[in-house]
């Protein structure tokens, strides 16, 4: 849910765009099924989280696009910051034990 | 329809090209299927759209399929449409499925503590237990049983599923390595009994269901209503006489024999007091359970009215409640709603 937030913030995103933007995101770790996307989809549009942006054909095909909504935005910002504060703690402790941290991105 | 939908549809309807591969995209709509037709008129086109931009264009020579991955996420997704999502109606079986998965939790967790009661009861008095098995296995399967139960209604449901399953397959193992005449009579009704419980534990407990703990006294019921027959069996009554009033009250004083008498009367109470649809539909589950677990003892064998003649009275008494459970549960339940993704403002 909360890479699939992610993948909103840019910009509005019809399903297959947000399942290529989560595996990018993820660096190929999460690869999304589309029965899960809508699963997710249907939860975060429940919550007020993201809302329909706007309907396209492409190829002949429907594509339907979702926008991060203010509520998403704030909810997106909130699980970063918690997610953050863990981080922090981790290398916080990792340095006092004498180990060394990555900086956050880096090699694996 | 918006403006965006009716020009969406004009251009879908432009689309056929009878030289595009076709296969791959019925074989997907096929999957869709299992999702309720409200949700599919919302959702199937973009779906297929995302399901085919995914697998990219295969030529039908080459028989394309859809992914298994893919096949078990759309049945996953089904299960939360139709027992959690969006609408009432949804929510109703939802609550249905998991008041199911509860009663035949207690169902096994009462026959798991008979069992455990009348062996340890056995033990002390060096005394053999009608039934009694040696091997350990009946024992593990009720010591699960149990502990599946209490954690469900606790509100441990992950831990719940899992011990619920080990119970379920220890229990279709010991049905399955009964005797042969046991196989053809006892044992489909019996495997109903240990395959339903985690089966409606892990779909009716996903992600979205309401978290519930329910309250201790609830998971007395079940050890209190085995607890007499422990005692009765131990008290100086000739149960094996031919006196034949005793004889039919033996085969009522049993944990199934109780089990039913409890769901008939608790039937008769929903339907008077006016219960949810989903408590009567679940109590009618239960009872259509009960009904096939009790039927083979209610087959007439002649010179054994006794015996086969209160399950039979049992088995009317259940058809008789569980019909209009049926009737005024499915006629109660909310309408469908259809399906709307969030709309911009």
């Amino acid at each position: 849910m909360f890479l699939a937030l992610t993948a909103l913030v840019d910009e509005p995103r019809h399903g297959y765009g947000i399942v290529q933007e989560v595996e990018r995101l993820s660096g190929g770790r999460v690869q999304l099924k589309i029965g899960s996307l809508y699963g997710v989809l249907d939860r975060l549009a429940g919550d007020g989280l993201v809302e329909l942006d706007r309907e396209e054909v492409w190829r002949g095909r429907l594509r339907r696009y979702y926008r991060l909504t203010d509520d998403g935005a704030r909810i997106l910002e909130e699980e970063a910051a918690r997610l953050a504060a863990n981080a922090a703690a981790a290398r916080s402790r990792l340095r006092a034990r004498g180990l060394s941290t990555r900086p956050a991105g880096g090699p694996a | 329809m918006t403006a965006a939908e009716s020009s969406s549809t004009e251009h879908l309807e432009e689309r056929v090209d009878d030289s595009e591969p076709v296969l791959l995209e019925r074989r997907y709509r096929a999957a869709l299927r299992l999702l309720p037709a409200s949700y599919r008129a919302e959702r199937e086109e973009e779906m297929v759209a995302a399901f085919l931009e995914m697998s990219g264009d295969v030529p039908d020579e080459r028989g394309p399929r859809p992914r298994w991955g893919e096949l078990a996420s759309v049945a996953a997704l089904a299960v939360r449409v139709r027992l959690g999502g969006a609408g009432a109606r949804a929510a109703a079986w939802g609550e249905t499925v998991r008041l199911v998965a509860l009663l035949g939790l207690a169902f096994q967790a009462m026959l798991g503590v008979y069992g455990l009661v009348g062996r340890a009861a056995a033990a002390a008095a060096h005394l053999p237990t009608p039934g009694a098995a040696t091997s350990p296995i009946p024992v593990v399967a009720d010591v699960l049983w149990i502990v599946a139960f209490a954690a469900a209604m606790r509100g441990f449901t992950g831990p719940a599923k899992v011990v619920a399953a080990a119970a379920g397959a220890v229990s279709l193992l010991l049905i399955g390595a009964g005797p042969a005449v046991q196989l053809t009579l006892a044992a489909p009704p019996a495997a109903l009994m240990a395959s339903v419980p985690p089966l409606a534990l892990l779909a009716g407990f996903h992600a979205e269901a309401p978290a519930t703990v329910r309250p201790w006294r609830l998971l007395l019921p079940p050890v209190a209503a085995t607890l007499p027959l422990v005692l009765l069996s131990w008290a100086p009554v000739p149960w094996d006489s031919a006196f034949e009033p005793l004889l039919a009250l033996s085969s009522l004083l049993s944990p199934d024999g109780i089990a039913t008498v409890a769901c008939a009367v608790a039937g008769i109470v929903a339907l008077r007091r006016g219960w949810a649809p989903s408590a009567r539909l679940a109590l009618a589950a239960a009872g259509l359970l009960l009904l096939a677990w009790r039927l083979p003892m209610a087959w007439p064998v002649p010179g054994a009215e006794v015996l086969w003649g209160p399950a039979a009275v049992l088995c009317g008494v259940l058809v008789t409640v569980i019909v209009p459970l049926v009737v005024t549960g499915t006629r109660l339940l909310p309408p469908e709603r259809r399906a709307k993704p969030g709309r911009a403002s």
